[in-house]
């Protein structure tokens, strides 16, 4: 570890100056405290899932929330998306549910029953689909493909999601009856996938008794808006990622690919979302560079989904341990 | 069932084994000091290294295993333990008794893949964790027992298990075959019994002309049974068939069940079921299958692959302990360095093969063996005719045994060949000690000792440990300490285990060297002869002193030797004496005197022929029955051509050496030949185990003389006639009112030390007068053969049969070579006083010689404790600047590794590596984040402070715009010190 990121190696992201820099981490570190808050009043504790969350909303990627049913994975989903402002649409999945339901379809129109176009929920900034593996895969793959180019084509023309884009899938990994599991390719255009799990005693007390949950999801106004999202979204971005740090995001990469649990280890793109993530943690505690610990911390959502074990059961479960156990064996970079 | 044990010794262990039994037969034949301490240094390393394993192993704490639930027999899986030990430890897990994981634990714990043979449950795994410790030779085993829950299930392959297949619609007719499978496609096929009517597709049966049935499979509600047969003789490859078929009938989307036989049946539901199953099904026991169990000698160390540096360790030793031989023997220059040679290259050959584990190449095989043959060829070309053991042991077996170490090099590509390079290089040592006996033995021995030490441990390092990640940067004392903790533990033990062993009191058996190399006959046979051969009798009457210088320079190795003449002798060493005590070294006697000059005896003695010589005790050297007599070994080295003079500690009984010797009644012994230098011989004596008790108890020997007796001693009783009355006068006087013999010696004794001043440079006395008259009343002034030659004459008169004896004196100790630095200063001249019951007794009023009875053999390690406590009383000074400059050595090393620290890593870095150690120390692991760390602090205040620290660390390394400050960095350290000074 020679590589002391010291004063000389000026960053190329820091065009403005580091006091800019600094400022603009400061004021997404107040945004994200308080969409923080807003969730906050609905979700009950879960404080780690709920910054993770955050993180890839800041980071531009899309979130999977895979947990039992109960804990409040929709409603997690839904208060970030109320706490957020913009358009908001959320889609129920199920087995005949149609690609042209969530990209929108030609209908006939007026008297001449020319075709026009009716965009589908999918148009709109905040995107909630539950239930994402009771889709079939027909639709898993329109969906994805609307994500991954926030676009969608119908009849030959290429319509442009509105910006920013954000989806927010929930899934049940229990009960897999019936269901049609992601497949690795879709499970790796997700920037992060969280499991709230369950809410500690007292939260469940403060659920019980109407002061968090669902009742409150009423109450929740948008916080922040949407346009200004874009430009946290550039701050994140700017975040300076110091040479030895991007250099132990490979290792752990190249760890999760060495373990003898794993058939198919982290992608490059796995890479690319977790110092995504690692960035947006790093200005939402209002730095304007990266820390290995902001690395360690996203780590697990980053990666977990993306790693193939040999005795994988479809959940992530077996890619977090895998992923813990790297964490623990590659040294972090320090001074 | 967690007992250590010891498990066994690493490969050449034994080889090391052999080199020590052999180096204790070399100290046995020889009687070498050097091989003996060797040989206790031996015993405590491998005494460290039981201990070291046990150590090792006592240490390992084996908490818990985490498998998951279920395996395939065949198909690896993770396998993980928390092995916590000192140092890793090399782990095997063992199901059923057979080995499924093994490899190095990281020192927290053990990863690994796994791979089960046998299907069923397994309800605990036995962990075996191993080591050597860091010595690595004596491995110890602790055995583990830890519960798991693991199903292990056949690999599923097609089989003939037998499947009851039912296929039924809503009616309950049979449709499609039996066994048919749902979502095939749909298809046409000829009609078969139990097909319904209702499906015959009429189109294919009028073309085809017979009835042909629409194959509605997917209609087909079915039913599996798996009955895989008990009792078969292969239950693991019926079960292997009965899982293929499950997962085949659940494929299918049948309701499968599965049964033993005819027994209870069971609902599979899923393919985990169906596994779970498999695995525990009882199918009876397999067919015995009389397994070949071979004795296989179990492996007890893991790794044959060793450093490259241990290699190159192992080659120095091997060095040394050569180079060592060669030149004890003489051998040209050229040897040396071509052995020197053959070895490096050796070791660069070999050492890439040690590293990677690949065997020799073909080349380097033939090559050797090429070698090997050569080499002997010409050894034996170059022996000519072998002289016995002797001569074998003096030249071609060090010439074949160095060849053969050379050669050897070549092939050491293990751990087990290093070790036993190893082994020999010891012998090699060992068989090299047991000839030189010169001041550089130390030196040689440490120099071995330290190559040998580094190889042994390098050899045995962890080849294939898992990477630790980073390791935390250990302070200089941390690292230190415990080896400087265990050299001085050690050395403590070696001295302890060598103040046991007595000094070895000789050559058991056969006194090992015996060589003259270049010896020159001596003209005038039984007669005296220089280191030139031609033959002393300096009966010139010249008073002229002998060349300053001359090893034979001494005028006591003559025929004849006048009392006022000494040589100028110098310091330099004539001979080394390896002997466990010391004692007078005799070489003549003399019966006459002239008053001036003392004669031996004309006689030649009788010839006897070398090199193994019986010596018959001289005229009065018979002892009384009763005297007891122990058995002195003394070996001779000459450093300087010497006389013909056989040098021995009186009663000589044999003398081996490589000549003829004359035998005389005076007791002297005269060789054949000169002994120059690089001569050798061995003399084996029976000293009477004279005291003081013993020789007072003979009473006055005058008086006690027969007739006979003084007819035969009359020689030794003879009063020269220049005798002077004031001599008989003082040794009347002096010799009143004692009763025995020996109190009146010690008389004459206190009196000439009381009246005489010792000086090398008395004046001669004046022509014609008594030299002993001169000395007693006139000069007073003498060295040790006036006062010998006073004494003698002064017993004559008493009628005490007395002799003047020349020789050497013991001379200096060197005590790890043990042997006697014999100088040409300690030439030497001393009374023989005849004791009827005891022989000749020597005496001495100036050297310090005890009476052989009161001598009592020393151990090594009380004499090598004497000898450094004695050198640093010698000169404290010298020793204090020694400690002290070894303080500064350590000091200044310190101050240049933080230098190096600093500058390798910045003072940020050095900072950080601090933090690094002290939570390290608290329990964070090394390759923490900073912020990790300080969680590891608990007092909220000592929170704040690590969390600040862990911060400003954080932006320094990660941060663009931060400016290195000063003022930061001073605060950093101070917090840090705030850190370190909480430390508990």
């Amino acid at each position: 570890m020679d590589t002391m990121a010291g004063p000389m190696t000026a960053p190329t992201a820091s065009a403005a100056g580091p006091g800019h820099l600094a400022e603009s981490a400061a004021r997404v570190a107040e945004i994200a405290e308080r969409v923080a808050g807003s969730v906050g009043t609905v979700v009950a504790g879960r404080t780690h899932a709920i910054r993770t969350a955050l993180a890839c909303l800041l980071s531009g990627g899309h979130l999977l929330i895979e947990d039992i049913p109960g804990v409040g994975k929709t409603l997690l989903a839904q208060a970030l998306a109320s706490s957020v402002g913009g358009s908001f649409h959320r889609i129920q999945g199920t087995p005949d549910l149609l690609p042209g339901d969530v990209t929108g379809s030609m209908v006939p129109h007026g008297d001449g029953f020319e075709l026009r176009f009716r965009p589908g929920p999918i148009f709109s900034n905040i995107v909630v689909f539950d239930e994402l593996n009771r889709a079939n895969p027909r639709t898993q793959s329109a969906l994805l493909e609307a994500t991954e180019e926030s676009a969608v084509t119908v009849d030959g023309i290429t319509r442009d999601l509105p910006a920013p884009f954000l989806l927010i899938a929930t899934q049940n990994p229990v009960e897999m009856t019936g269901t049609y599991p992601l497949g690795e390719g879709a499970l790796d255009r997700f920037a992060a996938v969280v499991s709230p799990g369950r809410a500690a005693p007292e939260d469940e007390v403060e659920v019980l008794t109407g002061r968090r949950g669902r009742s409150m999801l009423k109450a929740v106004h948008p916080v922040v808006d949407i346009a200004d999202l874009d430009g946290v979204r550039s701050a994140v971005h700017a975040t300076y990622l110091a040479d030895p740090i991007a250099r132990y995001v490979v290792a752990l990469l190249e760890a999760t690919r060495q373990h003898p649990r794993v058939r198919l280890g982290a992608s490059t793109r796995g890479g690319v979302a977790l110092v995504g993530l690692a960035k947006a943690v790093a200005a939402m505690s209002g730095r304007h560079y990266v820390i290995p610990h902001d690395v360690v911390e996203v780590a697990e959502a980053a990666l977990a989904h993306r790693v193939i074990t040999v005795d994988g059961d479809g959940t992530v479960r077996g890619g977090r341990e895998v992923v813990a156990e790297c964490l623990a064996k590659v040294p972090a970079p320090t001074a | 069932m967690t007992v250590p044990r010891p498990f066994g010794v690493a490969a050449g262990g034994l080889g090391l084994l052999l080199a020590w039994g052999g180096g204790a037969a070399i100290a046995r034949l020889t009687g070498s000091t050097p091989v003996v301490i060797v040989l206790a240094a031996g015993a405590v390393w491998f005494l460290a290294s039981v201990l070291a394993g046990w150590v090792g192993v006592i240490s390992v704490r084996v908490d818990s295993v985490t498998v998951p639930p279920l395996a395939t027999v065949g198909e690896p899986f993770a396998f993980r333990a928390a092995v916590a030990s000192t140092r890793p430890v090399w782990v095997e897990v063992r199901a059923h008794g057979v080995p499924i994981a093994r490899g190095w634990s990281s020192g927290a714990d053990f990863e690994a893949t796994a791979t089960v043979q046998r299907r069923g449950h397994l309800p605990e795994v036995m962990v075996r964790t191993s080591t050597a410790g860091a010595l690595g030779i004596v491995w110890w085993r602790k055995k583990t027992a830890v519960p798991v829950d693991l199903v292990v299930a056949p690999m599923a392959s097609a089989g003939g298990v037998p499947i009851e297949r039912a296929a039924t619609t809503d009616g309950g007719d049979l449709l499609g075959r039996p066994g048919a499978v749902a979502g095939e496609t749909d298809g046409v096929r000829p009609w078969r019994d139990g097909d319904s009517e209702r499906f015959v597709h009429w189109a294919s049966s009028l073309r085809t002309g017979e009835l042909v049935v629409h194959d509605r499979r997917h209609e087909a509600e079915q039913r599996w049974v798996v009955r895989p047969r008990p009792g078969t003789g292969d239950p693991e490859g019926e079960a292997a068939a009965a899982r293929f078929a499950i997962e085949q009938g659940l494929r299918a989307g049948a309701e499968v069940s599965a049964a033993v036989g005819d027994g209870d049946i069971v609902t599979i539901a899923d393919r985990e079921a169906a596994a779970r199953w498999c695995a525990i099904a009882d199918l009876g026991v397999a067919d015995e299958q009389r397994a070949r169990r071979r004795l296989r000698k179990p492996v007890v160390e893991p790794e044959q692959t060793a450093p490259v540096a241990a290699r190159w360790w192992a080659a120095g030793a091997t060095v040394v302990s050569l180079v060592m031989l060669t030149t004890a023997l003489d051998y040209s220059v050229a040897v040396t360095v071509a052995v020197v040679l053959a070895t490096v290259v050796g070791a660069a050959v070999s050492a890439p093969q040690l590293a990677s584990g690949e065997p020799a190449p073909w080349y380097v095989r033939i090559l050797v063996a090429l070698g090997a043959v050569g080499a002997f060829l010409a050894v034996a070309a170059g022996a000519g005719r072998l002289e016995g053991l002797l001569g074998l042991l003096r030249g071609p077996l060090p010439q074949i045994l160095v060849i053969l170490i050379a050669l050897h090099g070549f092939e050491c590509r293990d751990r087990r060949t290093v070790r036993v390079g190893l082994a020999i290089s010891a012998v090699v040592l060992m068989y090299a000690s047991g000839f030189r006996v010169d001041a550089s033995i130390p030196l040689w021995l440490l120099a071995w000792g330290v190559c040998f030490g580094v190889a042994t441990v390098l050899v045995a390092r962890p080849t294939e440990r898992p990477p630790r990640g980073r390791v935390l940067p250990r302070s200089f004392a941390r690292a230190a300490l415990p080896l400087a903790g265990g050299l001085a533990a050690g050395t403590a033990a070696t001295l302890v285990l060598l103040a046991i062993v007595p000094i070895p009191d000789g050559p058991a058996r056969l006194s090992l060297p015996t060589f003259i190399d270049d010896p020159r006959g001596v003209g005038l046979p039984g007669s005296v002869a220089g280191p030139d051969g031609e033959p002393r009798d300096d009966d010139t009457g010249s008073t002229e002193r002998a060349p300053a210088g001359q090893a034979g320079g001494y005028t006591g190795f003559a025929q004849t030797m006048d009392t006022s003449v000494r040589g100028e002798l110098s310091d330099e060493i004539v001979m080394r004496v390896r002997a466990p005590e010391p004692d007078f070294w005799r070489g003549q006697t003399f019966a006459e005197f002239d008053g001036r000059r003392w004669y031996a005896d004309d006689a030649i003695g009788a010839q006897r022929s070398g090199p193994e010589i019986r010596i018959p005790p001289a005229l009065g050297d018979t002892l009384a029955d009763g005297v007891p007599v122990d058995r002195f070994v003394q070996t001779y080295f000459a450093e300087v051509d010497l006389p013909n003079v056989v040098f021995h500690a009186y009663r000589p009984t044999r003398i081996i050496l490589d000549a003829d010797v004359w035998t005389r009644d005076d007791g002297a012994v005269r060789a054949s030949t000169t002994l120059p230098k690089g001569a050798v011989y061995t003399v084996v004596s029976a000293r009477p185990q004279v005291t003081e008790l013993l020789l007072r108890q003979q009473g006055l020997i005058g008086p006690r003389l027969s007739s006979l007796g003084r007819q035969v001693l009359a020689p030794y009783l003879e009063v020269p006639e220049s005798t002077t009355p004031e001599t008989i006068a003082l040794a009347a006087e002096l010799a009143d009112g004692y009763d025995t013999t020996y109190d009146v010696v010690r008389a004459y004794e206190r009196w000439i030390g009381d009246h005489v001043v010792y000086d090398l440079n008395a004046p001669l006395p004046d022509d014609g007068e008594d030299a002993v008259h001169d000395f007693l009343f006139d000069s007073r002034r003498g060295f040790c053969e006036q006062i010998a030659s006073a004494l003698t004459i002064m017993l004559r008169t008493q009628g005490v049969p007395a002799r003047l004896a020349t020789g050497y004196a013991p001379g200096e100790r060197d005590r790890v070579a043990g042997v006697f630095e014999v100088r040409a200063s300690d030439a030497h001249a001393w009374v023989e006083v005849w004791f009827p019951e005891t022989g000749w007794q020597a005496f001495d009023p100036t050297a310090s010689v005890p009476l052989a009875g009161d001598t009592t053999a020393g151990s090594i390690g009380g004499e090598l404790v004497g000898g450094a406590a004695a050198a640093v009383a010698a000169s404290p000074v010298l020793f204090a600047a020694l400690g002290g400059a070894v303080f500064a050595a350590i000091a200044a090393l310190r101050v240049v590794v933080a230098v190096w620290r600093r500058r390798r890593r910045g003072r940020w870095g050095t900072l950080q590596d601090r933090f690094i150690t002290l939570a390290g120390e608290r329990g964070a692991s090394p390759g923490a984040t900073n912020p990790a760390r300080a969680l590891r602090w608990t007092a909220a205040d000592d929170v704040a402070v690590a969390r600040e620290v862990a911060e400003t660390l954080d932006r320094v390394a990660f941060d663009p715009s931060f400016a290195d400050d000063d003022a930061v960095f001073a605060a950093t350290r101070e917090r840090i010190g705030s850190l370190a000074a909480r430390r508990r």
